[in-house]
Order: C-alpha cells, then sequence, then structure tokens
C-alpha cells in the first residue's frame, strides 16, 4: 500500500448534483460490475461478501479522498420524455383509445439538469493503496462519473494513477487541518473551522438511513485554504 | 456389504454446489462519424417564432462555444426504438397492433413505476424480466415496479468543426477531412431557414370552394383587414388578421459530419448480441430531430471503429458501418423467438 494520487481527465461537461465522488464507492462499484453483481448494501444478505478493494483502512473508513474538483463553467441541460403515440397507433391493441399525455404514467415531461465543465477538465482523488489494482479496476469499469452517464455526461478519457509524496499529517483524508473526505469530527488532525453536514461514513453513500454530523470537504462550494495557498505559491 | 459412500458437506462443497453464473464482462464501445443526409433540425428551444437547434458548451481557445448537437437521449432512444422493433419483429408481435399501454410505454420508453414496489426484491423476477426483455439489462427501465439500471452509455453526436477539435479522436478528425476538407467553424454549419403555413382563405380559387355565406364572411374580413392596414388601426389589424403563420427555424446543414460513440458493459454473448443490433437497427435508419415529415433528420455513418475497453485496454478496430444489420443479431432473435409465447403473456400483463 502506497500513497497515491489518482486523477481522472474528463472528457467535457460532468453532473455531480449529489456532492464530489467518492474513490472508494467507485471502486467498490467497479470490484461489483466485473463479476456482474449489483453494488451490495449493509444488511444485505451478500453484504458480508462484498468485494474488497484495493485501499487501506483506518478504524472501518478507507483511507482515500473525495474527489477533488474545481467548476470552472455552469450549464443547464434539459431531459426530456414523451410518449410513443406514433407506435401507440399503429401497435396498440384494441383496448388502447385515449392517451393521456398531460398527466398521469404517459405524461411528457422536460427536467432541467445543471451540469459543469471543471477547471482543468479534472477531478483529482488522493489514497493509499496498491496502485496498480486500482489503476486495473477504474481503467477497466469506469468510464463515465456522475449523474447522467448514460446519455455520455462525465466521460472520463483517460485514468492516472501515480505514486506521490504525502502532504504529512492527515493524508490523505485530512489536509491542513480540513477533512478531504467525509470524517467524524472526533478524527485526529480535524481542526480550525469545519464544515459540518449530515452525511454517510462509508460506500454506499447514498443510504441515507445511516446518515450522520460529519465534518465534509468545503468544495465544491468554497475553495479549501490548502488549494487556495497552493495557487499562490503557483 | 459394501458401506454406502457418504460426503461431508464442507463450506467448500457448499460453495461448488451452488456456482454462479459465469460471467465474461466487456466493455464494448462503438465510434461513428456520421453524415447528415438531410439538413438535420434538433431543436432545444424557441425564442418567438424561431426555433433554435441544441447546442452545448465546449472549451476553445480559452474559451467557449457552443457546438451543436444531437443529443445523447436522442441517439439512447433511438437504440431503444431500434431494438424494441427488432424484439417485436422476433417475437411475432409487428403483425396486428397487440401491445397494451403499459407494454409500449416499456419497449419504447423505458417504462415507469407505475404502483407502491415492495421492500423486498426479487431477483429471480429480475432475472426473469432481463431473459423475457433483454434490452431492459442493457438499456434500463422500469418493469413491475422495479427499477432497471442500464448499463449502456450513448454519448452526444458533436458536429466535427474547429470548436470541438478536442474531444473528437485524431482518427475520425482524418476521415472528416478526408471525406469533406478542412474543418469550418461551428456557425458555418448552421443555416436559419423560414417557412410559411398558408392562409387558404387568401387564395381566391380556394375561396369558391366555400359556402356562399361563408364566403360572404371571409370576404367581409378581408376588407376589414384592408382598411384596418390603410388606417393603420393596430387592434382592428390584429383581429381581422389572416392565419398565415410564417416562422423560422435553425438546422445543421446536409452534409455536416458528427462524431458520435455509444459504450456498454455486458455480461453475456447475448447481451453483447443486444448491442450489436441496437447499434446496427439504429444506423440501418437512423432518423433524429424534428421535420422529419419535410425532409429532415436522416443520418448515415460514414466511418466506424469497434473495440473491447476493459482487455485490452482502448484497442478499437475499423468496422464498415454500412455492413452491420445483416450480420448482428442471431442471437437476439433466436432468443426472442424461442420465448415468443412467454413474452406475449408478460407484455399482456406487464406493469410498466
Amino acid at each position: 500500500m502506497t500513497p497515491l494520487i489518482i486523477r481522472a481527465h474528463l472528457d467535457g461537461e460532468v453532473s455531480f448534483p449529489g456532492g464530489p465522488p467518492a474513490l472508494d464507492a467507485l471502486l467498490i462499484w467497479a470490484a461489483c460490475a466485473l463479476v456482474g453483481r449489483e453494488t451490495a448494501r449493509p444488511g444485505d444478505a451478500d453484504w458480508d461478501d462484498k468485494p474488497t478493494i484495493p485501499l487501506a483502512q483506518s478504524s472501518g473508513i478507507y483511507l482515500a479522498s473525495h474527489g477533488y474538483h474545481v467548476p470552472e463553467k455552469a450549464h443547464l441541460r434539459y431531459v426530456n420524455r414523451r410518449f410513443p403515440l406514433d407506435e401507440a397507433q399503429t401497435l396498440g391493441n384494441a383496448k388502447l383509445r385515449v392517451v393521456n399525455i398531460q398527466g398521469g404514467p404517459c405524461k411528457s415531461y422536460r427536467l432541467p439538469s445543471p451540469t459543469a465543465h471543471l477547471e482543468g477538465d479534472l477531478v483529482t482523488w488522493w489514497a493509499i493503496g496498491d496502485g496498480d489494482a486500482v489503476r486495473d479496476l477504474l481503467e477497466s469499469c469506469i468510464g463515465y462519473l456522475g449523474k447522467r452517464r448514460a446519455t455520455g455526461r462525465g466521460r472520463v478519457r483517460r485514468w492516472e494513477v501515480e505514486r506521490c509524496t504525502p502532504w504529512g499529517e492527515g493524508f490523505p483524508v485530512v489536509r491542513d487541518g480540513a477533512p478531504m473526505r467525509p470524517l467524524p469530527t472526533s478524527w485526529p488532525g480535524l481542526r480550525g473551522r469545519l464544515t459540518l453536514r449530515y452525511g454517510v461514513l462509508t460506500p454506499p453513500y447514498w443510504e441515507h438511513t445511516r446518515e450522520e454530523l460529519l465534518a465534509v470537504p468545503s468544495w465544491p462550494e468554497e475553495r479549501p485554504a490548502w488549494d487556495v495557498a497552493r495557487e499562490a505559491v503557483a | 456389504m459394501a458401506k454406502k459412500a457418504s460426503v461431508t458437506v464442507t463450506e467448500e462443497t457448499k460453495a461448488a454446489d451452488l456456482p454462479g453464473p459465469k460471467l465474461n464482462m466487456q466493455r464494448t464501445r462503438y465510434e461513428f462519424v456520421l453524415e447528415a443526409e438531410l439538413p438535420i433540425a434538433h431543436a432545444s428551444e424557441t425564442l418567438g417564432n424561431l426555433s433554435l437547434i441544441a447546442r452545448k458548451e465546449v472549451r476553445f481557445d480559452g474559451g467557449w462555444a457552443a457546438v451543436p448537437v444531437v443529443s445523447g437521449d436522442t441517439g439512447r432512444h433511438g437504440l431503444r426504438e431500434a431494438t424494441a422493433y427488432a424484439f417485436l419483429d422476433a417475437a411475432g408481435l409487428l403483425e396486428q397492433g397487440s401491445l397494451s399501454e403499459a407494454a409500449l410505454r416499456l419497449l419504447f420508453a423505458g417504462g415507469m413505476v407505475t404502483g407502491g414496489g415492495s421492500s423486498a426484491v426479487s431477483l429471480d423476477q429480475y432475472r426473469e424480466l432481463v431473459e423475457l426483455v433483454p434490452m431492459l439489462g442493457l438499456l434500463g427501465g422500469c418493469a413491475q415496479n422495479r427499477v432497471i439500471s442500464g448499463r449502456c452509455n450513448v454519448e452526444d453526436a458533436i458536429l466535427i468543426c474547429e470548436e470541438s477539435r478536442r474531444y473528437i479522436p485524431q482518427w475520425a478528425i482524418d476521415r472528416a477531412i478526408a471525406y469533406a476538407g478542412p474543418l469550418d467553424t461551428c456557425r458555418a454549419h448552421v443555416e436559419e431557414v423560414t417557412r410559411v403555413r398558408m392562409d387558404p382563405m387568401l387564395v381566391p380559387e380556394k375561396r369558391m370552394l366555400l359556402t356562399s355565406c361563408e364566403q360572404a364572411r371571409v370576404n367581409e374580413r378581408l376588407l376589414a383587414s384592408e382598411s384596418a392596414a390603410t388606417s393603420g388601426d393596430l387592434i382592428e389589424r390584429e383581429n381581422t388578421k389572416s392565419s398565415m403563420m410564417p416562422r423560422q427555424h435553425e438546422r445543421i446543414k446536409q452534409g455536416s459530419l458528427f462524431y458520435w460513440a455509444a459504450e456498454a458493459r455486458t455480461y453475456s454473448p447475448l447481451e453483447a448480441d443486444t448491442f450489436d443490433t441496437a447499434c446496427a437497427g439504429f444506423l440501418a435508419n437512423a432518423i433524429v430531430g424534428g421535420k422529419r415529415s419535410t425532409g429532415h433528420g436522416r443520418l448515415r455513418a460514414i466511418a466506424g471503429k469497434k473495440g473491447e475497453l476493459a482487455r485490452p485496454k482502448d484497442a478499437l478496430a475499423d468496422i464498415d458501418p454500412t455492413a452491420l444489420a445483416p450480420k448482428m443479431g442471431e442471437i437476439f432473435k433466436s432468443h426472442v423467438a424461442e420465448r415468443r409465447d412467454r413474452i406475449k403473456s408478460f407484455l399482456a400483463s406487464v406493469a410498466a
């Protein structure tokens, strides 16, 4: 297990409405996809058999940051659905005589869907793990990130996994006292003004019934102090 | 007396008794250069009576440019529609109108959750659904109040132009230049056209078809309209104006080229063949956007590549996009045909 920096070079716009993507969640998803399984959840009969991922753990938490990214330009796109009226006329059976497209199950819709281009088209994670195995999982299974992947958003042009020099105390989950992923407020090294929010500590992060008050990363709403300092030096 | 053989059931033998399905995960990617055989009127919104084509912002020269696209949703719907027709054909359901509203919604729009779902999800039911309607596993959908996630990513078909160059693989740029000459700006590919819906009342021969009472009423309106125009009475002009409707729309010029890609994660030869069938079926008759009845929307593939991304990585090989359809879909069609009766009864009662 070595300190790693992982970069996803994107091919354009991406949607992250649920916050920055988590590396451990991506890898668990990838490991499940490789064996044709849906992602397991705590409580499921096969939870204990969930595939292992090549990341180090501490106190039950995978030592990997959430994806760091800075939105550069926001856009609004739309998702449309229309009932197949042409086909209903030709293929519908005798009982199909009226279709209500103003309401009910056949209602047409047009939903706004926010997307953004990221600075440098880049999402970056830091982790402690087996670099080759991480690269293999990501390259094999993860071609797209974020929401609306089915329609091509968040395409990853290239994965980059390299050894890196840790920044010091807290690597890779705490940097300059700020959390790089959701952490309990008592996590060693956290200090200063913390952004607190209800969140989930371990994958799957969408399982809201396990939410608790956690210290969470400040991005993308607020650029973290370590990045502001880094940019000033650059 | 021979001793009866006994078997001690250990954790190992238990596991051996229950082998999981043999899986062979593949990530297949198709990339195509598409040519607009007819102008494309894929609109995203209207401003007044001007219809604007769909565009997306891309980085260009340190700034941003809005490049015309045919959305990924459109391509994905095209794949869904192509497999739905192949499915109905193989199941013998195209000969007469036989589908319920729910079955139509499932096959052509992915279905929807129509009732309260149970907290227990039946995996057997899921397997049966995907077995009977193979494209559900690939394109996703909702059936029997269960959401089935898809495994297919369909990208926007992006106009091949100077502004989009950095997002398009070099092989596609080379083919586009060889086929159509140097790349142009995206603006050069968009034209605005005006169409008019005529008011038949303005044509004397057509007015003669009216009843005498109606002729008198229309003549009266035309006179009132002329007098309002002469006097400059705006309210009266508005009240007596003809129903002629001029409107404009943007469209992408005939002969423009697009880069389009679709990717799928499959686990069996049937799923792989379903994906091939979807791509081949869509490209055999690719019509996108609006105004289809007035000579818009037809695309054709002029070059293509196919590759397995997971193993080995990034190895895309040339394919002949015009020869996709006849060779593909055999596994898919025979799978569906074998289950014809079960599919009929499933579609008759499906909730979607």
